[in-house]
């Protein structure tokens, strides 16, 4: 156990988000995120790997909300690895996950435990509440009646049979 | 000569990863006292709502009789001063109904985390990242896609008349 590595990576971690996300420019990740990165985010069965995957979810995150912005509301390190607690808010300007844009604010606290190796970021672990989203986006918390859920899997397996497989 | 105590953060993080062995694995809630604030607060998604100890139990009640066999798997923990982090894998059968949705026999297994804050060596503040989405994706209760518009507007239809017939549960 130490608290007292070489590096300052709550610092780190609080600039990184100001310069990546809160100003909108992934450029900057190259100076906080490892070129092998791995990002196991909650609604995903298979981690993104590397930088450059990740900026994918980054650009996706900027276009449905532009605006959107991050404030660390707390954080525990251990030597190099850090749990951050966050709130992100931001307007629904553009499609997300299939959800034309609504105008509606968006606030939810989100947990991300970052691991680091020297000082880039190597691993992260995203548990961003999707459901605490769609909610604010006015789709339903709990599970649709049965007629629509017998619906749904007959047009994912329609889907599937088109090859229309998107796992955002 | 006795080696010296470890320091609070290692005696925190046990005691956060045996309240998971003890209670939410083993189901012991007999044990649940050595582990838990008497005023515990859990702040659950999606609407980030504060639960007691006694709405805690009642949460693992319910989850455990809809998964029989849940089990939490720890993948990483670690602390600073108060607060301990905890990552773990939750794996479970859907044996019973779960959001009002009647057995499927289908499994799942998600990633979740918390945020733990003890107190006098008993957990007082759980902040919990459940990962509901992933798990009612798995068990089919929620498309795994996008999904296409003209769905979006039945659910959102239904949604209105479901809401109006029966107040939401949302665990």
């Amino acid at each position: 156990m130490s608290t007292s590595g070489e590096h300052d990576h709550k610092a780190t971690i609080r600039r990184g988000l100001e310069e990546i996300w809160n100003r909108n420019d992934y450029a900057a990740s190259s100076r906080y995120y490892a070129p092998d990165l791995v990002v196991h985010a909650q609604h995903q069965a298979e981690p993104l790997r590397g930088r450059e995957a990740f900026g994918e979810l980054h650009r996706i995150l900027h276009t449905a909300f532009p605006d959107m912005n991050i404030t660390v509301e707390d954080m525990i390190r251990d030597g190099d690895e850090v749990g951050v607690r966050w709130t992100v808010r931001g307007t629904h300007r553009g499609e997300y996950f299939g959800i034309p844009a609504t105008g509606r604010q968006v606030r939810v606290e989100e947990l991300v435990i970052l691991r680091f190796e020297g000082r880039l970021v190597k691993e992260l672990r995203l548990m961003p509440n999707l459901l605490g989203v769609m909610q604010q986006l006015g789709l339903p918390a709990g599970p649709p009646p049965r007629a629509m859920l017998a619906i749904m899997g007959l047009v994912e397996r329609l889907g599937g049979l088109l090859g229309r497989g998107s796992t955002r | 000569m006795s080696s010296p105590p470890p320091p609070p953060t290692e005696d925190n993080v046990a005691r956060v990863r045996r309240g998971i062995e003890e209670v939410w694995n083993n189901g012991d809630w007999s044990v649940a006292s050595e582990h838990y604030h008497p005023d515990l607060r859990v702040s659950a998604p999606p609407e980030r709502e504060s639960l007691g100890l006694k709405e805690f139990r009642e949460l693992h009640a319910r989850l455990r009789a809809a998964f029989p066999d849940l089990r939490l798997s720890v993948d990483r923990q670690f602390g600073e001063g108060d607060r301990v982090v905890v990552c773990w894998t939750a794996r479970g059968t859907h044996e019973g109904p779960f959001l009002g949705v009647p057995p499927s026999g289908r499994r799942f297994e998600v990633m979740e985390a918390a945020i733990f804050r003890v107190e006098g060596g008993c957990v007082r503040e759980v902040w919990l990242a459940r990962n509901l989405m992933g798990q009612m994706q798995q068990l089919g209760l929620m498309p795994s896609g996008p999904p296409p518009r003209a769905l979006l507007f039945l659910i959102r239809a239904a949604q209105r008349v479901s809401a109006f017939v029966r107040p939401r549960r949302t665990d």
